[in-house]
């Protein structure tokens, strides 16, 4: 069985021991008591991966499966394009606030990616504005963020 | 107040007008998300929590009852019309529900389904309404060394629920912990692990790490598959008549519906187990009990294979609620976001809830009951309209959807950088996911943790800095003995026999 290559279990598996090592690391500066949990947890997850690792190498995790794996029809690129593009959602947001990112980035969505009409794109992505609007600002009461340049002129 | 006076005072609260709002909205939401596969009711519950933390205490609970007990009735019905279950627990359905759609009869499936669902919800609730005195006597039991085990035992239970995947879940469990240890100790008041941010000094927030968790990831898997959700053709037409006479069936074989939902709800109210294992065991039951000519039949169209696992997968919401409020250990995911709600509105599951706001817990029995009800009706009148909710395009999902969880996760605090940290949980929760990392031990751990940290400093202030006091009474070496049980089942899986080790639910 060929396993020996470096893919998002082994990673991810690297990133949760280092993430227990830097939690016992800084953990024993504490005091007992805010320490006790913390590294407990920390223990109980090496413990955990080095028990998943072994068992691993050994070929037993049948239920085993990978960020890209065969069969589920989803590609490496098309995963890390997801995540950047659901990345940018944030981004917009943070620049030009909520109401605006949403019906930027749901008119990008529709007409670019999903291939429909300007029409439609245009009627989904205004309506999702004014929705937001409507039940965040006039029903709820919430001034949303409005991005960044409009909170740099408000301060 | 007695209990009829709570009562009559819950009811009068529900029926306040917009009150009776929240409960309509809850239902139709609920059902949404229900009939989306992947979507389900912990996305939804975490997608409502922003919302529901402007409203008062009871609304927002009657907000969350309609969502908890609409989402199973919805979810049979893409698994009868499209072989796509909505949520996890309505596979089972979908081997004798899609075989009968073929046949012509997916009318009847959806109204056996239905009335099932409702009369199972009924069964479950009806349990949670005997078992208050009693929890109520038990709860007051514990102390400080009970709740510290309990929340280990949670942990360790749910986990071993997952089958094969204990130790996954225990990372994700362990992953959990460490996060919520992020920032001030309520005690000595060190700021831990905050890196210097003074974002950190309060910890991570619940609301932006669920919402991530769940919604944003799986926003992430549904962009990156691409396509609509649903990949099947034509939707069966549902004949209304067809519907009004399935409705009657679960009541013909009321049987199979008594034993599915007392079988939903004892597995409910096992921490973990949930909702899959519990349909799939009333499946089993159910063909395991009919007559040998009949058990043919199973597979092929039989509509007792519809009523068993749809009844048992309602009335477990009964029995999960029991742990819930009487414990605060959530048996699901789904009960680990709904403790967040409880929790984020000021009231402490365990003693004090059983105690002080007992006028509460009818009102969220009565919601429960009433959303099973409107459920049932609305899934029973627009079937097939709601099945069509499956062929919306992952473009037109997804943004709406991140709008509002990402909207969601800023609106609690103002605070921006929740934003990121949504976004963060959300690729955290995805690549867990994609490798087969059960999530439910993520909520579970965020909500426990703090409950863990609390008893485990009053354990030793008991003990006058020892843990010899969790040896000294008898709930806690019951308790105690139960987590040891616990691992010796998973050694004695690994060790002898772990390729037959318990079946693998994964509820995400």
């Amino acid at each position: 069985m060929e396993q020996k290559r470096f893919d998002g279990f082994t990673a991810t598996m690297i990133a949760m021991l280092g993430l227990a090592a830097v939690t016992i690391y800084f953990g024993m500066d504490y005091k007992p008591i805010s320490r006790f949990l913390p590294i407990a947890a920390s223990i109980l997850l090496v413990a955990c991966v080095v028990w998943l690792m072994y068992d691993r190498s050994k070929g037993g995790d049948a239920n085993e499966k990978t960020l890209s794996g065969e069969g589920d029809e989803m590609s490496a690129a098309q995963i890390w394009q997801s995540i950047l593009w659901i990345s940018v959602f944030a981004a917009m947001a943070y620049t030009v606030g909520f109401i605006f990112g949403s019906a930027i980035y749901a008119f990008a969505s529709l007409y670019f990616f999903g291939k429909r009409s300007l029409r439609h794109s245009l009627f989904v992505s205004v309506g999702l504005g004014v929705l937001i609007f409507v039940l965040f600002d006039l029903v709820l009461g919430k001034t949303l963020y409005e991005g960044i340049f409009v909170e740099m002129l408000l301060e | 107040m007695d209990t009829l006076a709570i009562i009559a005072s819950a009811w009068a609260d529900l029926m306040d007008p917009l009150s009776f709002f929240y409960l309509v909205l809850g239902v139709v939401i609920g059902l949404v998300f229900g009939v989306l596969p992947g979507l389900g009711g912990t996305t939804a519950l975490a997608l409502l929590i922003p919302f529901s933390i402007g409203m008062s205490a009871s609304d927002a609970i009657i907000l969350m009852a309609g969502v908890m007990a609409s989402t199973p009735t919805s979810g049979a019905v893409t698994a009868i019309l499209l072989n796509t279950p909505g949520t996890a627990p309505n596979a089972a359905t979908t081997l004798d529900g899609y075989p009968l759609a073929k046949q012509g009869k997916a009318g009847l499936a959806i109204g056996a389904a239905s009335m099932a669902s409702g009369v199972g919800g009924l069964l479950g609730i009806g349990f949670l309404i005997a078992m208050i005195p009693i929890t109520r006597e038990v709860v007051l039991m514990f102390g400080p060394p009970e709740f510290f085990l309990l929340t280990i035992l949670g942990l360790i239970s749910v986990s071993l629920s997952t089958g094969a995947k204990f130790l996954k879940s225990l990372v994700v469990g362990a992953f959990g912990v460490i996060v919520s240890c992020v920032g001030y100790h309520f005690v000595t008041g060190e700021v831990r692990f905050s890196g210097g941010l003074d974002y950190l000094w309060d910890g991570f927030k619940l609301v932006p790490a669920m919402i991530g968790f769940f919604a944003i990831s799986e926003m992430i898997n549904l962009w990156a598959k691409g396509g609509s959700i649903s990949e099947g053709g034509d939707v069966a037409r549902v004949n209304l008549k067809q519907v009004l006479s399935g409705c009657l069936l679960p009541f013909k074989h009321w049987m199979v519906t008594l034993r599915g939902s007392a079988i939903g709800t004892g597995v409910g109210a096992l921490p973990g187990v949930g909702g899959t294992v519990a349909a799939f065991m009333a499946y089993t039951l159910a063909v395991a009990s009919a007559k040998p000519a009949d058990r043919e039949s199973f597979g092929q169209g039989n509509i007792i294979g519809v009523i068993a696992p749809e009844a048992s997968n309602n009335a477990k919401e009964g029995g999960a609620l029991v742990p819930t409020l009487a414990f605060g250990i959530p048996g699901s995911a789904e009960m680990a976001v709904f403790l967040s709600v409880l929790v984020l509105h000021g009231m402490v599951p365990g003693p004090t809830i059983m105690k002080e706001s007992i006028d509460i817990i009818w009102m969220l029995i009565i919601a429960t009951v009433i959303s099973g009800i409107m459920a049932s009706a609305i899934t029973i009148l627009s079937a097939s309209s709601m099945a069509k909710l499956t062929f919306v395009d992952s473009k037109t999902l997804v943004p709406i959807v991140l709008a509002f969880a990402l909207i969601g996760s800023y609106s609690l605090d103002n605070e921006i950088l929740d934003v990121v940290a949504a976004l963060g949980f959300g690729i955290v929760g995805f690549i867990f996911m994609r490798l087969g990392f059960p999530r439910i031990s993520f909520p579970l751990a965020l909500v426990l943790a703090p409950i863990m940290e609390t008893s485990y400093y009053q354990t030793m202030k008991i003990g006058d800095g020892s843990l010899g006091i969790l040896f000294e009474r008898t709930p806690s070496i019951i308790i105690f003995v139960c987590i040891v049980g616990c691992l010796l089942y998973f050694l004695k899986g690994f060790v002898f026999d772990r390729q037959s080790s318990t079946p693998a639910t994964a509820k995400d």
